[in-house]
C-alpha cells in the first residue's frame, strides 16, 4: 500500500482529470440532450430525422469505437482534438443520446390539457414550450439525469485509452510500475465512489430546488 | 497542427462512410525544426519497464526514454513531454501525428515499417516466457506451444510476441491477449493461461517485482530473433529520423549510450551488433 501513496501525486493528477472531464462533457450532454429531445418534436419532418439518426447513431454504437475515432481517426482528415477534447466530446455526444430521451419522455409526459390550456391562451409554440411544458418536465428529468451523469462518470474511464491520463490511466501506470494489482484498483475504487456519491448528493440537492412549490416529485407528473 | 478548413468542414459528412484508410493529408515542413522552436517533444513511450519507468510524480525515465532524452538533447531539442500508450496505439498515434515520434521498445518489424520509419535500433533484449514452477508443460520455445493445442499463452495485443507464435504454428485461439503485463501475470497466476510472453527483460523485471515463488522465467526463447527496438516516427519525417540517426551514433560512439542502457540491464553490444537494414531493408 505504501508503495501505492508514494505515486498519490499522480492519482491527485488523474482524480482532477477525471472530475473536469466528466463535468466538461456532462455540459455538452446536458446541452446535447435538450437540443435533440427537443428536436423530436419539430414540426419539420428533417428536423424529427436527424435527431432521431443522431440519436440511433450515438446509442447504437460503441463509445469506445467512438472515441478511438475521434482521437485516432479524424487527424487523418485533418481535424485535430486534443485528447481531453476528443473525450469530452465523445463522452458528451454519447451520453446526450441518451439524455435526450429523457427530455423527449419527460416532455412528453405533461398532460394534453396543458397543451390546450396554452392554446387557449394563444402561446405560441416557443411560449408553449418554455414557460408550460419545459418548467413541468425539468422536475421529473432530474432524478433519470442524476443516474446519466453516474453513468458519465464510469464511461470517462474508457477515456484512459485515448491516452488521457485519467484516474484509470494512472492505476495502470501503477499496476505496471509496482506490480501491485489490488491495492491501486481498490483505490481508484473508493475514489470514484466517492466522486458520485458527491454528485448524487448534488442531483438531490438540485432536485429539491426545482421542486419546491410544485408536487411532481410526488405524483410522479401533474 | 494544420487545420484544413476545407476538411474540417467536410469531416462531419465524411463521419459515416470513413474507412480507416485515408492518406494524410497533412504535410510537415521539417518536425525537427518546429520542435526546436517550442523547446520540446511529444514521445510515446509505453508502459513497460524497464523500458519505461515511470516515477510517483509522473516523471518518465527508463531505458528508451533517456535515450531519447539525451539524442534529443543533442538535437537542440532541451525537453521531452512523455505520453504513456499502448503497443498497439503507437502507430496510429504516429500517423495521427499525436505525438512527434514513439520509443521504449517498439521492436523494428516489417509489418510496422510499411507505416511508420525507424531510427536505428537503440535497444536489443531476448524473448522470454513466464510459467508455472517446474514448467509443466516444458515449453522452450514457441513451436512447443504450437504443438501442444491445450496450451494457452498471454501476451500483449498487436505486440511482437503474438506475431512470434502465430508464425510459429500456434493457432489463435491459443492466445489470449493482455491490455497490460500484470494482469498477463494474474492470467497466468490464476491458470487462466499456461504462458506468459514478452520481451525478457520486461518478464523478469515483472517477476522479481511480483516475487511469486510458484512462478518460473524461460530465458532466452530459443528460435525467435532478437528484437531490436528503435525509435519511430511519422513517415513523412526523413529529415528527423536522419537528424535523430546522426546523434544517436554519436552517442554510441561517445560511449554514453552505453551507460545509459546498462544500468537497466540492456546489452550495448547486442544493439551494436545490429542495423535497422537487418529488419527492415529500406525503411
Amino acid at each position: 500500500m505504501n508503495e501505492v501513496l508514494t505515486f498519490s501525486p499522480i492519482l491527485i493528477e488523474g482524480t482532477i482529470t477525471t472530475i473536469e472531464l466528466t463535468i466538461a462533457s456532462a455540459i455538452v450532454a446536458l446541452l446535447i440532450s435538450f437540443i435533440v429531445g427537443l428536436a423530436r418534436f419539430s414540426r419539420h419532418r428533417f428536423v424529427r430525422w436527424t435527431a432521431v439518426v443522431y440519436l440511433e447513431f450515438f446509442r447504437g454504437t460503441s463509445a469506445i469505437v467512438q472515441m478511438f475515432f475521434m482521437y485516432y481517426v479524424l487527424p487523418l482528415l485533418g481535424v485535430n482534438l486534443s485528447p481531453l477534447l476528443a473525450g469530452v466530446i465523445a463522452c458528451g455526444l454519447n451520453i446526450g443520446a441518451y439524455g435526450s430521451e429523457i427530455v423527449r419522455a419527460a416532455v412528453q409526459s405533461i398532460g394534453r390539457p396543458q397543451h390546450e390550456a396554452a392554446i387557449s391562451l394563444n402561446y405560441n409554440s416557443y411560449q408553449l414550450y418554455r414557460y408550460v411544458l419545459i418548467p413541468q418536465a425539468i422536475p421529473m428529468m432530474i432524478p433519470t439525469f442524476g443516474n446519466l451523469l453516474i453513468e458519465l462518470l464510469k464511461l470517462t474511464a474508457v477515456a484512459s485509452l485515448i491516452t488521457i491520463s485519467d484516474l484509470t490511466f494512472m492505476a495502470q501506470i501503477i499496476r505496471v510500475q509496482t506490480a501491485l494489482t489490488l491495492e491501486p484498483f481498490l483505490v481508484i475504487l473508493v475514489i470514484y465512489f466517492a466522486i458520485s456519491s458527491i454528485l448524487i448528493a448534488m442531483t438531490n440537492l438540485i432536485a429539491k430546488k426545482f421542486s419546491k412549490g410544485r408536487n411532481t416529485m410526488q405524483a410522479g407528473g401533474n | 497542427m494544420l487545420k484544413n478548413k476545407f476538411s474540417k468542414a467536410i469531416a462531419p459528412i465524411m463521419l459515416g462512410v470513413m474507412a480507416l484508410t485515408i492518406s494524410s493529408g497533412s504535410v510537415f515542413a521539417d518536425t525537427l525544426e518546429k520542435l526546436r522552436k517550442q523547446g520540446y517533444a511529444t514521445v510515446a513511450v509505453a508502459n513497460e519497464p524497464p523500458y519505461s519507468d515511470i516515477k510517483g510524480d509522473g516523471y518518465v525515465s527508463g531505458a528508451a526514454p533517456d535515450v531519447a532524452r539525451a539524442v534529443m538533447k543533442k538535437l537542440g531539442v532541451p525537453e521531452l513531454k512523455a505520453k504513456v500508450v499502448s503497443y498497439g496505439s503507437m502507430i496510429p498515434a504516429l500517423m495521427a501525428r499525436r505525438v512527434d515520434m514513439a520509443t521504449s521498445g517498439l521492436y523494428i518489424k516489417p509489418k510496422r515499417c510499411e507505416s511508420i520509419i525507424y531510427s536505428e535500433p537503440d535497444l536489443c533484449g531476448a524473448e522470454a516466457f513466464a510459467v508455472a514452477k517446474g514448467n509443466p508443460f516444458n515449453i522452450k520455445t514457441y513451436e512447443d506451444i504450437g504443438k501442444n493445442p491445450k496450451v494457452t499463452m498471454t501476451t500483449c495485443a498487436g505486440c511482437a510476441e503474438e506475431a512470434y507464435a502465430l508464425e510459429r504454428g500456434v493457432s489463435p485461439d491459443q492466445i489470449k491477449v493482455f491490455t497490460d503485463p500484470p494482469s498477463g501475470i494474474k492470467m497466468l497466476q490464476q491458470g487462466r493461461v499456461n504462458v506468459f510472453a514478452l520481451s525478457g527483460l520486461g518478464t523478469k523485471n515483472l517477476l522479481e517485482k511480483m516475487n511469486d515463488p510458484n512462478l518460473e522465467l524461460v530465458m532466452p526463447v530459443t528460435g525467435v530473433p532478437m528484437g531490436c527496438a528503435g525509435a519511430a516516427f511519422n513517415s513523412e519525417d526523413t529529415a528527423f529520423r536522419a537528424a535523430y540517426d546522426k546523434a544517436l551514433k554519436e552517442l554510441k560512439e561517445s560511449g554514453e549510450f552505453a551507460k545509459i542502457i546498462e544500468p537497466y540491464g540492456f546489452s550495448t553490444a547486442a544493439t551494436l551488433s545490429v542495423k535497422r537494414d537487418d529488419f527492415c531493408p529500406g525503411n
